[in-house]
């Protein structure tokens, strides 16, 4: 074997993997000091090494989960219901919308397009005082529908449904309205040949929920009302003197349902993201 | 009876270009009528608008009295066989064939005993729980047929359904198709843009050109009689050989003379009435009736001299491509009149060569200068 075939076999792909390994750590590096952090008392936190607490101390996982600072346990559910329900209605709106779209003809459906991109290009900064104005004359601030509503209509998820709906040979559509299928039948006959891509949209649409912060800021005032997002977020405020383990480990909580979800679901996502960029 | 009616049927896209002008056909019950065309000339469109896929801009179509316009394609009971695979991938062979049962809510027991019929019929019993992605091509569309059939329809159409299998494939499913033909006793309607499948399979052949119908005959009445210089040349493989010339008095006086820039001949006797004043005629013959001059030189009974382009040998017999020369007055690219010729699949011949042709002329057919066959 000669010199040149030892190095392009073997010691290429190792230095590969090596740097591979390399920008691993530094990506996981902050989640395992942040799960890490949790159980350790605040002297010892602010000390990086050793990475593992002395000893594992459940007290403020306890003091978490008990309520002393926020209604952590509240909130978590306030968040999983906000987040559930964005999800389902945002990919259910933007799925019937998108097939709209992709199969049918209709007057105006060029100006509405165009309007429906325009929404992705508009920041939330801009909209968010005439969605407080509606929402309050809706009589739902301060209820989870004044975050669940602004969160169920999604740009991005029509350009998204349109363009996965396009690539639907419309044989299979055809081939149900002949067998006997009216209109509706024909849309539910279609959902189950885009699946990978209603799960990925809805992998994102609940992370994205899960995350938002400026919406519920705004339409949710009472302190059993917050998301999870926004209560961690009061911890930190300067004037409280609240463990930073603590608040650690109400992020490591904060992170289950989105990392159960994504990996659950990243097979699908990544077919769907694989289907919709080939050529 | 429930003869499948289809009356002036027209059809205008958005931009107003016509895609089916005037389309009347009676397709009687148990019948098969074959509409073969190039690729453009509406019969995709002809199907798809008796299915209810699309709507007819005028025109009326009837499935025995009922009138099925303005019907959505699940209230016509018409089955259609698309020529993409239409299997739903996430669903088992047997749940595909059972699919218009299941929208039609008949109960689960007899949907799986009626599925089982079908597959029975159509020798995919082995098959009932893959999915599609674990059968061939050829087994897709027997899949499709069975799910057609199986819900006994008043009317049955196919779109093209063999023209994404092999060849072999492709001979067996026709063959399949027939024997349907012969059990199922309602109307049928089958779009090809194969004439070979149109011909084999079709009890009457529609012949469709840029939404017209140019022919309506028994297959074996479109070779002997086509009715336009169109049909001539589709239907034949190859088509017929046409020559756009003049008819006019022989300057001896002995008769009528056809000239054109490639072929000139003595009208015969028993034509000169029928094409006698029209001037401008075109003469057609099969690249079948061409027979070989020997020597390829001077030669008697016709004079018609090629040089050969392209030889296709296949079992049995030889086509050859040949290019005579023609008017030398028009520009280049028109200047050669290209025809071919069929010849025992012995035939010596080289590309190159220049080769001389003779022929009966009982076999010649004239037409006149809107393309009309002259009787």
């Amino acid at each position: 074997m000669s010199r040149h075939s030892f190095i392009t076999r073997h010691a290429a792909p190792l230095a590969a993997s090596l740097a591979l390994l390399l920008l691993a750590v530094c990506f996981a590096f902050p989640f395992l000091w942040m799960l890490f952090a949790g159980f350790k008392i605040d002297a010892e936190i602010f000390t990086p090494f050793p990475i593992l607490p002395r000893v594992f101390d459940t007290a403020n996982y306890g003091s978490l989960l008990g309520g002393e600072w926020i209604p952590y346990p509240r909130l978590f559910l306030n968040s999983l219901f906000i987040a559930s329900a964005e999800t389902v209605l945002g990919t259910a709106f933007a799925c019937a919308a998108g097939y709209l779209f992709a199969k049918f003809e209709f007057r105006g459906k060029r100006v509405l397009f165009a309007a429906a991109v325009l929404t992705v290009l508009i920041p939330r900064q801009v909209m968010i005082l005439p969605l407080f104005s509606w929402m309050h004359t809706l009589g739902l601030l301060d209820t989870p529908w004044a975050v669940i509503l602004p969160g169920a209509s999604s740009g991005i998820g029509l350009l998204w449904f349109t363009a996965v709906f396009k690539r639907l040979p419309d044989g299979l559509l055809d081939m149900a309205r002949i067998e006997g299928a009216g209109e509706y039948r024909v849309f539910w006959t279609a959902l189950p040949l885009i699946k990978p891509a209603l799960i990925a949209f809805a992998l994102i649409q609940f992370t994205l929920a899960w995350q938002e912060h400026l919406i519920p800021l705004v339409m949710l005032f009472s302190k059993q009302n917050l998301t999870v997002s926004i209560g961690l977020a009061s911890l930190h405020a300067g004037s409280q003197r609240v463990p930073l383990g603590l608040i650690m480990a109400g992020c490591t909580l904060t992170l289950i349902p989105t990392a159960l979800f994504f990996a659950l679901a990243y097979r699908h996502f990544r077919t769907a993201l694989g289907r919709l960029t080939e050529a | 009876m429930t003869a499948l009616i289809i009356d002036k049927l027209g059809k205008r896209y958005g931009d107003g270009t016509p895609a089916l002008r005037d389309f009347s056909l009676e397709v009687a019950d148990g019948e098969l009528v074959a509409i073969v065309g190039p690729s453009g000339c509406g019969k995709s469109t002809l199907l798809r608008t008796v299915a209810g896929l699309e709507e007819e801009s005028s025109g009326t179509v009837r499935l025995g009295d009922r009138v099925l316009n303005g019907r959505a394609p699940k209230d016509r009971d018409v089955a259609l066989m698309f020529q993409s695979y239409t299997l739903l991938p996430h669903l088992t062979v047997a749940e595909n064939l059972a699919f218009g049962l299941k929208l039609r809510g008949t109960p689960r027991g007899e949907r799986a005993a009626a599925a089982r019929e079908a597959a029975a019929l159509l020798g995919i019993g082995n098959l009932m729980d893959r999915l599609p992605s674990e059968i061939s091509g050829g087994e897709r569309q027997r899949v499709a047929l069975g799910r057609a059939i199986l819900r006994k329809p008043q009317a049955f159409l196919f779109d093209e359904p063999l023209s994404s299998l092999d060849a072999q494939m492709r001979l067996q499913l026709r063959v399949e198709i027939q024997r349907l033909h012969q059990r199922m006793q309602v109307p049928m309607l089958f779009v090809t843009h194969d004439q070979t499948e149109a011909l084999t399979l079709g009890d009457r052949v529609v012949v469709l050109d840029k939404g017209v119908i140019q022919q309506v005959a028994p297959p074996e009445e479109l070779y002997h009689r086509p009715a336009n210089a169109f049909v001539a040349s589709f239907i034949g493989a190859p088509g017929m050989n046409l020559f756009a010339g003049r008819v006019s008095d022989d300057a001896v006086g002995f008769g009528l003379r056809f000239t054109s820039p490639a072929l000139s001949f003595a009208v015969p006797a028993d034509r000169e009435a029928a094409v006698r004043g029209r001037g401008a005629v075109t003469a057609g013959l099969r690249p079948e009736h061409l027979r070989p001059a020997e020597g390829g030189s001077e030669n008697a009974g016709g004079l018609l001299r090629g040089a050969v382009t392209a030889v296709e040998r296949q079992a049995g017999q030889t086509t050859l491509y040949l290019e005579a020369e023609g008017d030398r007055s028009a520009q280049p690219s028109v200047r050669s009149v290209p025809f071919a010729a069929r010849v025992s699949g012995d035939f010596p011949a080289r590309p190159g060569e220049l080769r001389g042709w003779t022929f009966d002329p009982a076999d010649l057919f004239f037409f006149d200068a809107e393309g009309r066959k002259i009787p």
